[in-house]
């Protein structure tokens, strides 16, 4: 034996006893510390603190919405556990920061503040035309939003200052859905496709137009909605995939994409949304947890998604809660909320048997000390 | 940040990570690693190494105590840039002093233990370690483990330099009768 296997055996004892003694040199360095920055720290703040402060501080979020689309009711479904299953939050994944931005707003005249410029706009529906071979011949600007349509030879591409790039096969006006595009023998992509249909027919779209969605890591999935009548029909939507959990979280509500198709079955329109090519980032803030969030819910901080508001409290049953972000054109801040979904008390009549609407209440997952407002709020849900 | 979160980070492999595990390990590292190398250069590029060792461990591993895993990985990678870059003196090395105080445990033998004879012998420190009062336990891991100065160890165990030599001294003392007994020397 020599005296290195002694200190290479030294390299392999038992973590706890090594971490004994790393907690005592850390608490001498931290104390040690202490006395340096206590006599130093009043020239520091003297000569810097001040702007140091004002350098890296996060801006105070003021949440306010707009109220230009009609208002939601909440969610239909038959069983809620599966609502929504795609959300790539995990609760067991901590969740530390998530950044802030801030939105275009429309104002009352429906002017829009800090959205994408015309040019901007043009670069987005010319990129669109190119991917797809369409010829653009004309462009007029719509009356609200400021949006941009722009007519080609087979299609209309509508873009608007918030990002939103729709393209809608066919020519306005066509009642018989010229224009259309079959999917080829073999996919079923009307409204009464069932699950392994819908899924199929989501990833043929998805492949094939891959270079119009830009995604490097395109997430596909479907989501359902009901009808009255329990009719279940699939949304075919795809999300850009992300390395970490925030990214995802993210791109889940701000960089997403949908096919729409007709009652024969043809793709009508693809609509996919950058809501962050027009929002300026405001800063990553720290987040609270979900059992924090529901302290804040029992004392009445949130806003909640129908127009009668219900109060939630200690006996109220939480049937399912999420981390998502809010980026539609009503929310002036796009910034995450923790979502919880709650029965609505409401006896609804002529409803399919087993339909259940659920009322969601949104909870900021900002720490409340950056919040400088929370109005009531009467929004749109479930888009 | 946590340390069950950074290791997350580790885990879906998120870049962040290493940024993470700087901000909160990478003074007590370059710490290690300077009391090895004697030089700042080269200890931040052992630490700088200990990241990379750190990404391609985890996974599979998702270490208890994130200090010591990564501790372990700097001081290994320190001691084996010292070995094989530095055939030439280095003044100063803590991993030197310690090398020298050794030698009243064992005089260099012909053979150098292989890795079973290694876990062998670290098992049996261990056991050794948790027989000690915990101011030495304390003076001898932050010794031959964290391979700290007298000075710095007096300092925070709130000792004299002298009291740390002689608490080593008969540490190393009681080791040798331990091992004898234990027939590994």
């Amino acid at each position: 034996m020599k005296r290195n296997d002694i200190l290479s055996a030294m390299g392999l004892i038992d973590d706890t006893v090594i971490e004994e003694t790393a907690a005592i040199r850390k608490k001498h360095k931290q104390n040690t510390l202490r006395v340096i920055i206590s006599l130093a720290a009043c020239f520091a703040i003297l000569l810097s603190g001040a702007w140091v402060y004002s350098k890296t501080r996060l801006p105070l979020l003021d949440i306010t919405f707009t109220h230009h689309l009609d208002s939601g009711d909440g969610v239909w479904c038959y069983d809620i556990a599966s609502y929504d299953e795609t959300n790539p939050w995990d609760s067991k994944t901590p969740i530390h920061r998530l950044p802030v931005y801030q939105n275009a707003v429309t104002d009352e005249n429906w002017q829009v503040t800090g959205g994408l410029s015309e040019t901007e706009m043009t670069k987005l529906a010319q990129k669109a035309a190119d991917t797809l071979g369409l010829t653009i011949q004309n462009v007029e600007k719509e009356q609200y939003v400021g949006k941009l349509k722009f007519t080609t030879d087979r299609a209309d591409i509508v873009v608007d200052p918030y990002g939103t790039v729709e393209i809608v096969f066919g020519r306005w006006g066509d009642l018989d859905n010229t224009g259309h595009i079959p999917l080829p023998d073999g996919y079923n992509f009307r409204d009464d496709a069932d699950f392994a249909d819908a899924e199929k027919a989501l990833l043929y779209l998805v492949e094939t137009y891959a270079d119009l969605l830009g995604f490097s890591q395109p997430v596909p999935y479907l989501t359902s909605t009901f009808s009255y009548s329990g009719e279940r029909t699939y949304a075919y939507r795809v999300y850009e995939g992300a390395d970490t959990a925030a990214e995802r979280i993210l791109n889940y509500a701000c960089k997403t994409a949908y096919f729409e198709c007709d009652e024969n079955g043809n793709l009508s329109g693809i609509s996919i949304t950058n809501a962050l090519a027009a929002a300026e980032k405001l800063g990553n803030y720290p987040i609270i947890s979900a059992s924090e969030a529901y302290e804040l819910l029992l004392e009445g901080y949130y806003v909640d998604s129908h127009l009668k508001e219900t109060p939630v409290d200690k006996d109220t049953v939480i049937h399912k809660q999420a981390l998502m972000y809010r980026a539609t054109i009503d929310d002036a801040t796009i910034l995450p909320y923790y979502v919880f979904y709650v029965e609505d008390p409401t006896t609804y009549y002529n409803v399919a048997q087993g339909l259940i609407a659920y009322n969601t209440y949104y909870v900021p997952a900002v720490e409340q000390k950056y919040i400088k407002s929370l109005p009531l709020w009467d929004g749109t849900t479930n888009k | 940040m946590r340390d069950t979160d950074i290791v997350n980070l580790y885990w879906e492999r998120d870049e962040r990570a290493i940024g993470e595990t700087d901000a909160v390990y990478g003074n007590y590292l370059l710490k290690i690693a300077k009391n090895i190398l004697a030089n700042t250069e080269d200890s931040k590029e052992c630490v700088n190494d200990t990241y990379v060792k750190a990404w391609h461990s985890m996974p599979p591993q998702r270490p208890a105590v994130l200090s010591a895993f990564l501790g372990k990985l700097t001081r290994e990678l320190s001691i084996d840039r010292l070995r094989t870059k530095t055939r030439q003196k280095r003044g100063g090395s803590q991993y030197t002093y310690a090398l020298e105080e050794l030698g009243d445990i064992t005089t260099d033998g012909d053979t150098t233990a292989d890795t079973a004879q290694l876990h062998a012998l670290a098992q049996s420190i261990g056991a050794f370690l948790q027989t000690l009062p915990l101011p030495a336990r304390h003076i001898f891991v932050g010794r031959y483990f964290f391979l700290d100065s007298i000075r710095d160890i007096a300092a925070y165990c709130h000792k004299s330099e002298g009291a740390v030599k002689t608490t080593l001294h008969r540490t190393r003392a009681a080791l040798k009768e331990h091992l004898e007994k234990e027939g590994l020397l």
